[in-house]
């Protein structure tokens, strides 16, 4: 009995001392919608960069140079690396989550085919 | 809330979902320190994805779990099973292609030698002791269960969840499965039992859960339960 005692007391200390990373699965879902939002926000950067650069004109006396549209060229480059790299992100997230359910749905069908199997061949099946 | 101390294992309204479609919908169980517990319920009620919750395998989106009197929503399965829950998967989840014995070499992980190890397995299963050197593949289902249960037990766990124990074995090797479980609750192990055939844990189950369509609808003595087991099946 006392032995019983001490694996429950030494199990409570146990899972007392555990690290928890709670909210895992919210976090996942999180990171995948902010892999979409990146995304659009990239190409919004890169649009609103070419668009800007449009409207560097070089007039007589403005004392404007054309090549100040290349200032923008940066920004759009920005643009671009937060579309890819929340790409990224989103096909991650997603590829993961349909592969664990990939998974699941293997071990699935290999235990009905093992169960047909066993059923062919004659073996005892759960009473 | 869970948080009671005298439970190794606690459910308070779990829900859980594989995508959008919802398996377990406000899931309350006990499991008191030392006893055994039997989960009974049709094909897809939802009790294998209950354990798979409790072992951190599926994440729950409302509820909470428990255990030993701690909130362990979101802790990792293979922090759970190093600290003492034990899973013993459906179709008994051993490596086919080795020996017995470097099937339980799998078990070192959590710190122990392969020595103690298999002093443990051999000691509650002789015939595993008899058939060390033999392909895991090759055993009897009997003897495969055998060595899947030992597996888990060589780890020291507290808390062992058995997943349809009884599945493709013969009527006489299933009880005398659920001898050595009994057994082993007489150690001071808690167990979840989870069957689709009810008749061989009623036994030794000291309470029984009956689950339909991802609740638990009755929670009683295995003699109260056993009346209404057939309506509970057959929804008659």
């Amino acid at each position: 009995m006392s032995e019983t005692t001490d694996r429950a007391a030494q199990f409570k200390s146990e899972i007392a001392e555990m690290k928890l990373r709670t909210g895992r699965a919210n976090i996942e879902t999180l990171l995948q919608s902010l892999g979409a939002v990146l995304m659009v926000v990239g190409i919004v950067i890169a649009l609103l960069a070419y668009r800007a650069s449009l409207d560097v004109t070089a007039t007589l006396g403005s004392n404007v140079d054309v090549l100040d549209s290349n200032s923008y060229t940066p920004l759009a480059i920005a643009g671009l690396a937060i579309s890819v790299s929340g790409g990224f992100l989103f096909l991650r997230y997603s590829l993961a989550k349909f592969l664990r359910f990939w998974l699941l749905r293997q071990i699935y069908e290999q235990r009905v085919a093992l169960d047909a199997s066993r059923a062919e061949a004659g073996e005892p099946g759960p009473a | 809330m869970v948080g009671d101390p005298e439970l190794a294992l606690e459910l308070r309204d779990v829900h859980a979902a594989y995508g959008s479609i919802e398996v377990l919908r406000g899931v309350d169980l006990a499991v008191p320190y030392g006893k055994v517990v039997a989960l009974l319920g049709p094909n897809g009620a939802g009790k294998s994805t209950t354990l798979r919750v409790i072992a951190g395998q599926l994440a729950v989106s409302r509820g909470d779990v428990g255990v030993a009197g701690r909130r362990v929503n979101g802790a990792s399965p293979d922090e759970l099973a190093r600290r003492g829950v034990c899973l013993v998967p459906e179709g008994k989840g051993i490596f086919p292609n080795l020996s017995v014995r470097e099937n339980l070499w799998m078990a070192t992980h959590v710190g122990g030698s392969l020595a103690s190890i298999e002093a443990v397995a051999y000691e509650r299963f002789p015939r595993l002791g008899e058939r060390r050197r033999q392909l895991a593949g090759t055993l009897s289902g009997g003897e495969q269960q055998m060595l899947a249960m030992a597996r888990a037990l060589s780890t020291n766990p507290a808390l062992v969840l058995l997943d349809e124990l009884s599945m493709g074995l013969a009527p006489l090797v299933v009880e005398e499965l659920y001898e050595i479980v009994a057994n082993i609750a007489e150690t001071g192990v808690s167990l979840l039992v989870v069957e689709q055939f009810a008749r061989a844990v009623l036994g030794i189950a000291d309470w029984v859960g009956i689950m339909i369509r991802g609740r638990i609808q009755e929670f009683a003595s295995p003699s109260a339960v056993e009346a209404d087991l057939s309506t509970a099946y057959l929804g008659e």
